[in-house]
């Protein structure tokens, strides 16, 4: 069964390598361009995780990471954020805000499917206890 | 304790010069051969009166043998040596005062060098600062990257999928060349910000101020011409209201717009409209050379608005004399240039305010008491001190007196030295000076005696002023300023009656902590780095022998 991925991320190119990527494991992929939108998106369908950019028009990526995480539907919504803020305070606020991965641009196209898939797999693992991955 | 000057090569080369032998000499200073070679080794220290007759005999002037410029060079590579760069060194016990007599080219050298490699060093750090907190900088950092994830991430998809269909392939073949256009108009577009001197120090600032300071210091802060001409002017202007009147805003006007077309407007608040920024500070006046207009704060006092006239006044009148002396100077940049040219209309308007002659007689008759000054000159603490700190006409010279202005973070903006004492090129002044201790009896005159660690003693006086504040908003500025003087002249101050200089116990400071040996003062701010010979202290002067300098206090 295919994970939904939801991208939410402004810069095309960068939206366009993601979603091959992410088809080319398998997956079902939906695009934001901005923080409102994927909040709307959420909202019209839960997606199983959100690859999200931190510098978004509209709503921030911190922002959009913490209405996700106050709202129980989507509680078992993995997230990795994107980004090109390196610093380590950054990181830390990123994952201070509930996010699960911080992974930093420019990526390793195969680092992020790795990274994708492990953190798939563990909620998978999670939702259904004793079933095999 | 007088300081002892060993200016022994000196003396030898001014001998040298005239083709004379020692025995020659010796005998036109009626001193025995032996004697003048112990002084040509620095084996005797010359005395005042030494030093009178051998500028005499060689025809120079006196001022060559008064080791001043020696003392300051000493004082300045003092400071330069204390610096912590020199701190694992371990430099051996230096008789600095030899080595200025003997190498005073190489000891300026040295200084100059100094100068260069912490202005270097202060770019630098500018520099760091800018690019950590620089929006542009940022913005380019982030868009760069951006740019980069792209490239990299098709890269590695066309790599690692070999299997690509055709259309596919060529798309992002397509992508990856317009996202390495993209990134190469980034990086002409960063260095074209770097190139128009985005990320460029501020040169203004620290730099052209110690430069100037140097410049008003090499002319032991007297200059000849801007006496001159503040005469000439002010003989003019007295010319109905008879000589010892003090200046008015008023006469001053009426002269400013007959001969010289230029007039004044006052102005409500401040020249430039305060725009409601709270956090920007409206100057309190402003001088149009183009209108010949001098726009002033209605709440500038008199003596502060007859000070910018003449300023405007000496910059139009006297401007090709200005530029002649700013080009003498040589400053290494135009802010500096600009500051020394302010400098120098700024001492013009003190002199034309306080004749030379009239306010010297005055100081001497009232023993130097700066309210008396102020009142019968009409002008403020700040210039009454200044102009003592500017009487150093040859044969007319008042009490050789140093000045420094310190703002209340302790920031020296102002500085001269004309009484012996070596005020610090860099860093900040010995905590214990009573120019600190004056912000908290704001207002009122804080005398001090001290003594340095070479043993010279000093009298000084300090007093907080507060400039106008041309609105509510704006924030108030108080500076400290301090005059003082050696001791040996401290009798003809009025703030030294009644005590016993020769019993009175001194306060013990120094000039700086990076150049001051009281390693085990409780206010030392910074390490010293490294200690140095006295006169007197040098191998064959005592028994100790040479010894490794020990490691600068924690």
């Amino acid at each position: 069964m295919p994970y939904s991925v939801l991208v939410v991320e402004d810069e095309p190119h960068i939206i366009e390598s993601l979603s091959f990527l992410m088809k080319r494991a398998g997956h079902k992929v939906r695009i934001a361009r901005d923080g409102d939108a994927a909040i709307r998106t959420m909202e019209a369908e839960k997606p199983d995780l959100v690859i999200l950019d931190i510098t978004l028009p509209r709503r921030d990526g911190l922002d959009v990471c913490r209405t996700i995480r106050a709202d129980d539907r989507w509680r078992d919504v993995r997230v990795i954020m994107l980004t090109a803020r390196g610093r380590e305070l950054d990181r830390r606020k990123g994952l201070e805000t509930g996010a699960d991965d911080y992974i930093l641009k420019p990526f390793s196209t195969s680092d992020i499917v790795q990274r994708v898939e492990a953190l798939l797999e563990s909620g998978r693992a999670s939702e259904h206890p004793g079933e095999e991955p | 304790m007088a300081r002892r000057l060993f200016l022994g090569p000196k003396v030898k080369q001014f001998r040298r010069d005239l083709g004379l032998t020692q025995v020659a000499m010796a005998k036109k200073l009626g001193v025995s051969p032996s004697y003048l070679n112990l002084i040509e080794h620095n084996r005797r220290s010359i005395t005042p009166d030494m030093a009178r007759r051998f500028a005499e005999a060689c025809d120079i002037d006196v001022e060559l043998l008064s080791g001043h410029r020696e003392a300051r060079l000493r004082d300045h590579l003092q400071e330069v040596l204390g610096d912590e760069i020199f701190a694992d060194f371990r430099l051996r016990r230096i008789n600095l005062e030899e080595l200025v007599a003997q190498e005073p080219q190489f000891c300026r050298a040295v200084t100059e060098l100094y100068r260069v490699f912490r202005k270097s060093r202060q770019d630098l750090r500018v520099l760091s600062e800018h690019m950590a907190d620089d929006p542009t900088l940022a913005d380019a950092s982030h868009r760069f990257l951006t740019t980069l994830t792209s490239l990299r991430s098709f890269a590695e998809i066309m790599r690692d999928n070999a299997d690509l269909e055709e259309g596919k392939r060529a798309e992002f073949a397509g992508i990856l060349v317009e996202e390495s256009e993209n990134l190469t108009a980034q990086v002409r577009q960063l260095f074209r910000f770097i190139g128009e001197g985005g990320l460029g120090p501020d040169s203004a600032g620290e730099w052209p101020r110690e430069e100037v300071a140097e410049a008003l210091q090499a002319n032991n802060n007297y200059f000849d011409e801007l006496e001159n001409w503040a005469e000439a002017l002010r003989g003019e202007l007295d010319g109905s209201a008879g000589e010892g009147a003090p200046l008015t805003f008023a006469r001053l006007c009426e002269m400013a717009g007959e001969a010289f077309g230029i007039t004044t407007r006052a102005s409500p608040c401040a020249p430039r409209a305060f725009d409601g920024n709270p956090h920007r500070e409206p100057q309190v006046w402003d001088y149009d050379s183009e209108r010949k207009c001098l726009a002033l704060a209605s709440s500038l006092p008199e003596e502060s608005r007859v000070f910018a006239l003449l300023k405007a006044i000496c910059l139009e009148h006297y401007g090709a004399g200005i530029d002649g002396l700013v080009g003498e100077a040589r400053m290494s940049s135009a802010p500096a240039a600009a500051l020394y040219r302010s400098a120098l209309a700024s001492y013009f308007a003190g002199a034309a305010m306080m004749p030379y002659e009239r306010f010297r007689r005055a100081a001497q008759g009232c023993l130097h008491d700066l309210d008396v000054l102020r009142h019968t000159f009409a002008v403020s603490f700040e210039q009454a001190c200044h102009r003592l700190a500017t009487l150093q006409r040859p044969g007319a010279e008042g009490v050789p007196f140093h000045f420094v202005r310190s703002d209340i973070a302790g920031n020296i903006d102002k500085r001269f030295s004309a009484s012996g004492l070596g005020l610090p090129t860099y860093g900040g002044i010995c905590p214990l000076w009573n120019l600190h201790g004056a912000f908290l009896q704001p207002g009122r005159i804080v005398p001090q005696l001290v003594e340095l660690p070479h043993g010279g003693r000093y009298f000084l006086i300090a007093r907080t002023v507060t400039k106008p504040k041309p609105s509510h908003r704006a924030p108030e500025r108080v500076f400290s300023i301090g005059i003082g003087c050696d001791i040996s002249f401290a009798k003809q101050l009025v703030y030294a009656a009644g005590i016993d200089l020769a019993a009175a116990e001194p306060m013990p400071v120094g000039t700086g902590c990076r150049q001051c040996p009281r390693e085990a003062c409780r206010h030392r701010a910074f390490p010293c780095a490294v200690s140095f010979v006295r006169p007197g202290e040098g191998p064959g002067d005592s028994d100790a022998q040479d010894a490794l300098i020990s490691a600068p206090a924690g």
